[in-house]
């Protein structure tokens, strides 16, 4: 039977998983961890800016499931905090069991707890793939969604050490690069400052450690601003994070807390001893990572080069979505990316023309920048998310930002792709 | 650049060792020179564990006194011994794969012999079981009083196969001196509700000198009766076979094994001339199938990776 093989169930994986699984293969999803979603299981911030055009595109594409969940299980809708409007957060303590279930009832076989160590090849073609317990996996198409972050070695070396993050590489195993193994060069991300990689974005405290009224706000408003006392201040940190969206003075002056079920903390590390100064903050403690006051997850040390199809170059039948596929910050980009990755699988398969979205479209438009501007030097310094920086830029210079369904709807439609995502090629 | 494996000694209080200092680690890529992580995985971060120790190795292996309690002729040449020595180290030695290098007292260390545990009793002993063959082995067995480097244990290849295998029938084929690794691997299987089937080929040895009271032993000619052993391998639903002697049975056992169920998993005892024990002096270093050199004093590996 046709079989896609995907390795990484984090948002990119599942995304690929279903698109795959609707063009009519048999999938195969492998995830190290014992939950999917990956980092999605402490994020939480959707459509905000350029994220609500992508994520309506994604939808009249035909990738709607995994929007549909989120949605449903917001906490927040339609909020604004600095340099971001009518965002959406979702619940993180809720979102990972409906995704599994979603996965289940789509007759998608989820493996966790295996970790894919090697892949056997014939030529440039992956046969298969050998798992940490030396059993092995055929596939006719395979795709590489394992994400940039980590392993704790490069979290130490890049970083500040193994911060203890959602991924838990010292329970589970590394992150394994399987397009490197296959013998594709990584690319790598840089700082600012040209050192590599980037630290996550945001941490999360636990919202019952906060004071009764951060609490209180939180819960009813979703979002909570505290400024920051004048001698604390520090605007060097803005440049060594992953979310340059996030990077914005005001992230500096102010301790910024959305509501994702747990207090999400739009800064990515801040020691605890300084955060317990703050008013509010006073018995404040680490959920996501752990050692949070330390350090977070380092990432963008490992992407593939890619086409605009997903399908990495160099590879016959290896496809990449995710943050494995370029400097991409966000779930929206992640399920845009994977989703088409999974698509385009079993495009290969069948010996069918792969699809590349046009760039009418936001979702066809940031694949091929990102791949664009990954060339240069500088490229490889930026991020590319909707949800702002330079690429949100770019949407509304282009006028592809916008919050009309109907125009959103006309996009995809005027392109021929509606529902594209629903077609089966077996 | 060298190849990764995982090492024996991760994870251990002699991890990370000199090879980290000169950036030769059997399993960490950075500690190899390397831009970014791409291990085996040993179930944690050597490097992480180099830079919590202030990116110094870990201090090595020291030197123990032993004393001869017991010392019994079995047969022209062959000899086993008890020797009392330290506690801890007895310890750490009562492990599958555990050896030790040892001399006579007043030797020079280049007397050093690897010399498998063959059982060790209440904390306290050890015992070993030799043949005299060379120099080393014939020194010693002039001396009462000995110098113990240890603990070493990467005196079986495939020990994972070991740590995973539970309410299961194993099957351990040995032959002459290949019975002195047997009895610590013995004694885990059954620790894990495993049954054993103990085959003795007679070799140099045709005594057996390990605790037999729950292990089925029979005797038999594995050159010549490899049929037999693959009938009782499918009937008696093998999963695990031990194969101790030297690299011509583990090969024949490799061999004979194509024609069992393939799921079974082959553990050997380690026959790399063992030296210095640390990764340093190279002589145990051997070549696997597609040419990659790996140190099998520290690489954790399993046999068939060099067929």
């Amino acid at each position: 039977m046709d079989t896609v093989v995907i390795i990484g169930g984090g948002w990119a994986g599942c995304a690929a998983s279903i698109s795959a699984r609707k063009a009519g293969a048999k999938v195969v999803l492998i995830e190290r961890t014992d939950m999917l979603l990956g980092l999605g299981n402490v994020g939480g911030i959707m459509r905000n800016n350029g994220r609500f055009t992508a994520t309506e595109e994604n939808i009249y594409l035909g990738a709607n499931e995994l929007f549909e969940i989120t949605d449903k299980l917001s906490r927040h809708k339609n909020i604004e905090f600095p340099g971001h409007k009518h965002g959406s957060l979702y619940d993180v303590t809720k979102v990972e069991p409906e995704v599994k279930k979603l996965l289940d009832s789509l007759d998608i076989e989820v493996i966790t707890r295996k970790r894919v160590v090697d892949v056997i090849m014939d030529k440039n073609t992956i046969k298969s793939i050998i798992l940490d317990d030396e059993s092995i996996i055929d596939g006719d198409a395979f795709i590489d969604t394992t994400g940039s972050t980590g392993p704790m070695g490069n979290c130490l070396k890049y970083g500040n050490g193994c911060s203890m993050c959602i991924l838990r590489c010292p329970t589970f195993g590394p992150r394994i690069s399987i397009s490197q193994k296959a013998g594709v060069k990584d690319l790598i991300g840089k700082k600012s400052d040209g050192s590599c990689g980037a630290f996550s974005g945001s941490c999360k405290l636990n919202k019952d450690s906060l004071s009764k009224n951060i609490k209180k706000e939180l819960n009813e408003k979703g979002v909570v601003i505290v400024p920051v006392p004048i001698e604390r201040i520090d605007m060097s940190k803005l440049s060594k994070k992953v979310c340059q969206q996030y990077a914005l003075k005001e992230y500096a002056e102010n301790l910024i807390l959305l509501d994702t079920g747990h207090a999400k903390l739009m800064t990515s590390f801040y020691p605890l001893e300084d955060l317990r100064k703050i008013k509010g903050f006073e018995n404040a403690r680490y959920e996501d990572p752990y050692s949070g006051g330390v350090g977070n997850s380092v990432r963008y040390l490992s992407m593939a080069p890619r086409d605009n199809t997903m399908k990495v170059i160099g590879v016959d039948n290896l496809f990449c979505g995710g943050e494995k596929s370029g400097l991409f910050v966000g779930h929206t980009e992640a399920i845009s990316t994977g989703s088409l990755a999974g698509h385009n699988s079993v495009r290969f398969i069948k010996e069918n023309k792969l699809l590349e979205i046009p760039r009418s479209i936001a979702v066809g438009d940031i694949i091929a920048y990102a791949n664009e501007m990954i060339r240069d030097k500088e490229g490889l310094t930026k991020r590319y998310t909707f949800a702002g920086d330079n690429y949100f830029e770019r949407m509304k210079r282009l006028s592809l930002y916008t919050t009309d369904k109907e125009i959103i709807r006309k996009r995809i439609e005027d392109s021929g792709l509606l529902n594209i995502y629903d077609r089966s090629f077996i | 650049m060298a190849n990764l494996f995982k090492c024996i000694d991760a994870g251990t209080k002699y991890c990370p060792c000199i090879l980290a200092e000169t950036m030769d680690c059997v399993s960490c890529s950075q500690l190899q020179g390397r831009e970014f992580c791409d291990c085996e995985w040993n179930g944690l971060c050597i490097l992480n564990e180099y830079y919590m120790n202030n990116k110094k190795a870990k201090k090595n292996r020291m030197n123990y006194k032993g004393v001869l309690v017991k010392k019994k002729k079995i047969a022209d040449k062959l000899y086993l011994l008890k020797i009392e020595t330290d506690k801890d180290l007895v310890q750490e030695l009562n492990r599958s794969g555990s050896y030790v290098f040892i001399r006579g007292e007043g030797e020079e260390s280049h007397f050093d012999v690897p010399m498998s545990i063959l059982d060790t009793e209440e904390n306290k002993y050890i015992r070993i079981l030799y043949k005299l063959r060379g120099c080393k082995t014939k020194t010693l067995n002039n001396s009462s009083e000995y110098i113990i480097r240890g603990p070493y244990w990467n005196g079986v290849l495939g020990i994972k196969y070991l740590k995973e295998i539970k309410n299961s029938n194993c099957l351990v084929i040995a032959k002459g001196m290949g019975q002195a690794s047997v009895g610590l691997v013995i004694k885990e299987m059954l620790r894990n509700n495993n049954k054993v089937i103990f085959i003795l080929d007679k070799g140099d040895l045709d005594k057996v000198y390990i605790d037999n009271k729950r292990i089925k032993i029979l005797k038999c000619d594995i050159d010549h009766e490899k049929e037999k052993i693959l009938k009782l391998i499918e009937e008696k639903n093998i999963k695990l076979l031990f194969s101790a002697g030297s690299d011509l049975l583990h090969e024949s056992v490799h061999e004979m094994l194509k024609y069992a169920n393939k799921d079974i998993k082959l553990m050997t005892t380690n026959n790399s001339k063992l030296c210095c024990g640390e990764g340093i002096c190279g002589s145990c270093t051997n070549r696997t199938k597609e040419g990659q050199r790996v140190k099998l004093c520290k690489g954790k590996v399993n046999q068939k990776i060099f067929y």
